[in-house]
């Protein structure tokens, strides 16, 4: 009979008579304790034997864990297995590992939480409780509190513990049976599920092809890469000359876009000269723009030795030589303007305040490299 | 009966309290064991001092010893003079080490081995020369020539001149160039090789001083000279250039750096012309181009003459 019996279930109206029952039982050791209560009552866990939980231990090793892994991991790739020096550190740089231990000591305790406490400590998955399918369910999710004895093992003695229910002032007494339905998790169970999930896809895509294709009230999906617009390069059919990239009106330059007055950098270098002071303000912003696109080619100090020798097949000139520095400052101008042979024009990536400061600079990094004997410090 | 008699303290679980304090411990144990074998050690090793340069730089000088721009201020100093009989005639290590130098310098438009097909070569006008054939050469493929070529470049084409390589190296890439040619070079010009050598023999090359940038700043900040703003007419002043001014002019600061730049640029229209090609950055209004010679040498007359007048308190 016993093996045919999942709990023995008591209620009881008021929360101090269900922890009272709860002591009072627990000694007896009848079964396991559970309690069902339309809301929380204090100390009723300690009255039914709950212990503490163990899960924040769990985490905190599992953590620990994971930081150690994540630690060892990343010393054995960067100092043993591929040793590889970044940024000139030592290849044991462990605040630069710190980050990722981060990550996997979050990775590894939420995990073990999640599941942890899922799995193993609340026994899920647990599917059709028999206790949702007892009569007292009814009163338990609106105003009574529920004792039950659950059975843990053949011994079960359902009399005893429903007596002792009773003796501790139940005011009625359910007998719950194991539930007798198959288990939900068995192997037809799942095929129907999945069956169900394919037959539930078919369907759907069914419909909505049926729905794109034969009912024209519903619009044809719209893909990302037909959109009606002009792309500038391309050709067009909206305007009768095919081009999508409108040329100015007649007669009009766009804002900040006055042509050059010069043709070639020696008549930029006839005619102009640098309209901005030299003060500290300039040179830095001139040093950042000489920095951002010119250094990769003309070098850090100006020498003509790309930054990148080996990807860049032109030949910068050295800003340095006697030719280069005899030049004027609006021959600098003029080829940022015009470009010259390998070195390409800069009219549209920077505005002329820029170019005007990196030719400062350019000056700048000639006296650093040429300087007179009373600048030595 | 009172809730701590009914679960009297057992065997099991305290041993189970026991167990679950030893693997927490054993988990704080091993991390700790893991630091003191890693992380201590690695910041032990990263305290040891590296051993440094001898130096006689003041310490302040070596910071920002990766940027090369801050390199430590060197004095200039003199090369002596090379000796004619190292370079005069190629040599093993004297090709070699044109070789080196013409991959780094000269192969972006030369290409590899000297044919004129660099990639930078397609962007050139004239096109660089091929060295493997006699054919077009304008300053002559002789020793003498081609340093000259190296050393003043072409003017008016891509050929820079690469005055400051050293002439030994100079003279190494000569040999090199010419080692590239397969075709029969002809004969020297004694009286121009002698000069190469007496040039050789009589001058050294110059290192120049060197300082860092951000000093080389500091330095020419100080040294620029500010302009004060050019005094636009006052609203008042209603008479034709007064207004003229008001009219070209959109930045007087800027305009006054400009007019000061201007010294020697020929008679008033090269000047008005080139003051109006800097518009609107040189402080002119883009306008301004647009005014007739008349007025522009109005502008010029009133600015330049104003400025004389600056100069003379
Ligand atoms: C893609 C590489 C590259 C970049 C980036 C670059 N340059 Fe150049 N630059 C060159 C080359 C190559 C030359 C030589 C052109 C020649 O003489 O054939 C050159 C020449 C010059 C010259 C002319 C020297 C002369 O012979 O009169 C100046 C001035 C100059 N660059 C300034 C700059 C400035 C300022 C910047 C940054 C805004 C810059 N460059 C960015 C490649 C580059
Ligand atoms: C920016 C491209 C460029 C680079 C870099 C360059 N050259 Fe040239 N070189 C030229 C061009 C273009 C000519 C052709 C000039 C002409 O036809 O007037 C030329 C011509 C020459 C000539 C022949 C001149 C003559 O008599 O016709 C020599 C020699 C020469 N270069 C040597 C060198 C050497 C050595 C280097 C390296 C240190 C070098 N060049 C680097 C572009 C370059």
């Amino acid at each position: 009979m016993s093996s045919g019996t999942f709990a023995v279930l008591g209620l009881y109206s008021e929360a101090e008579k269900i922890v009272d029952a709860a002591n009072q039982i627990r000694p007896h050791k009848l079964g396991r304790l559970e309690a069902y209560t339309p809301y929380p009552v204090h100390g009723l866990d300690r009255a039914i034997g709950l212990e503490p939980s163990r899960l924040g231990r769990l985490v905190m090793l599992m953590g620990v864990m994971g930081a150690g892994l994540a630690l060892l991991f990343e010393w054995w790739v960067s100092a043993v297995d591929y040793p590889l020096v970044t940024s000139g550190k030592p290849l044991f740089s462990w605040q630069a590992f710190v980050p990722v231990m981060f990550e996997v000591t979050v990775l590894f305790a939420t995990f073990t939480a999640g599941m942890a406490m899922l799995f193993a400590l609340n026994k899920l998955p647990f599917f059709g409780h028999p206790v949702l399918h007892s009569k007292a369910i009814k009163d338990i999710t609106r105003d009574k509190l529920a004792l039950s004895i659950e059975a843990t093992s053949a011994a079960f003695d359902v009399e005893a513990a429903h007596q002792a229910l009773i003796d501790s002032g139940a005011e009625s007494v359910e007998i719950v049976p194991v539930p007798t339905w198959d288990r939900p998790l068995s192997l037809v169970g799942l095929l129907r599920t999945i069956a169900a999930i394919v037959a539930a896809c078919v369907v759907a895509g069914a419909g909505l092809y049926a729905a794109e294709k034969l009912m024209p009230i519903v619009p044809p999906m719209i893909h990302m890469e037909d959109q009606p617009k002009l792309n500038a390069f391309r050709e067009s059919s909206f305007f009768p000359d095919g081009r999508g990239m409108r040329p100015a009106v007649a007669g009009t330059v766009a804002r900040g876009h006055l042509p050059p007055a010069f043709a070639t950098p020696e008549e930029a270098g006839t005619l102009l000269s640098n309209p901005l002071p030299l003060i500290q303000a300039i040179a830095e912003r001139g040093r950042k723009v000489f920095g951002d696109h010119c250094a990769i080619c003309h070098g850090t100090v100006g020498n003509g030795v790309p930054l990148l020798s080996r990807a860049y097949g032109g030949k910068p000139g050295n800003f340095l030589s006697n030719e280069i520095r005899a030049r004027p400052d609006g021959h600098y101008f003029g080829v940022l303007m015009l470009g010259k042979n390998a070195m390409p024009s800069y009219a549209a990536d920077l505005d002329n305040d820029d170019r005007w400061a990196a030719v400062h600079y350019i000056r700048i990094l000639q006296r650093a490299q040429n300087a007179k004997d009373e600048d030595l410090p | 009966m009172s809730d701590e008699q009914s679960t009297p303290t057992t065997w099991g679980s305290e041993a189970k309290g026991l167990a679950n304090r030893f693997a927490l411990g054993s988990g704080v144990a091993v991390t700790f064991l893991l630091f003191g074998l890693i992380v201590v050690p690695a910041l032990l090793r990263e305290r040891r001092p590296l051993p440094r340069p001898p130096s006689d730089q003041p310490a302040a000088a070596s910071v920002g010893w990766l940027d090369q721009a801050e390199t430590p201020a060197s004095k200039g100093r003199d090369l002596p003079p090379v000796d004619p009989a190292t370079v005069m005639t190629p040599n093993p290590k004297l090709l070699a080490r044109g070789e080196v130098l013409f991959k780094q310098n000269c192969t972006s438009c030369h290409g590899e081995s000297g044919q004129g097909n660099g990639p930078a070569a397609g962007t050139l006008n004239p096109r660089p020369r091929n060295f493997t054939q006699p054919a077009d050469w304008k300053r002559g493929f002789h020793v003498a020539d081609i340093f000259t070529t190296i050393s003043t470049g072409v003017k008016g084409t891509g050929m820079a001149a690469f005055d400051f390589i050293m002439p030994a190296d100079r003279m190494a890439l000569v040999h090199y160039v010419r080692s590239l040619g397969g075709f029969d070079h002809g004969a020297e010009d004694p009286k121009a090789l002698q000069a190469l050598a007496d040039q050789f023999r009589s001058k050294g090359f110059h290192i120049p001083n060197r300082i860092p940038v951000s000093l080389a700043i500091k330095k020419m900040v100080t040294e620029q000279a500010m302009v004060p703003p050019l005094q636009l007419r006052p609203a008042e002043d209603k008479s034709a250039s007064a207004e003229l001014l008001r009219f070209a002019i959109v930045d007087p600061f800027r305009a006054a750096r400009t007019v000061a730049a201007t010294t020697n640029r020929g008679d008033l229209s090269t000047v008005a012309r080139a003051w109006a090609a800097g518009a609107p950055d040189n402080g002119f209004a883009p306008a301004a181009a647009g005014l007739n010679a008349a007025e522009w040498s109005e502008i010029v007359r009133a600015l330049v003459g104003r400025r004389e007048e600056a100069r003379q308190p």
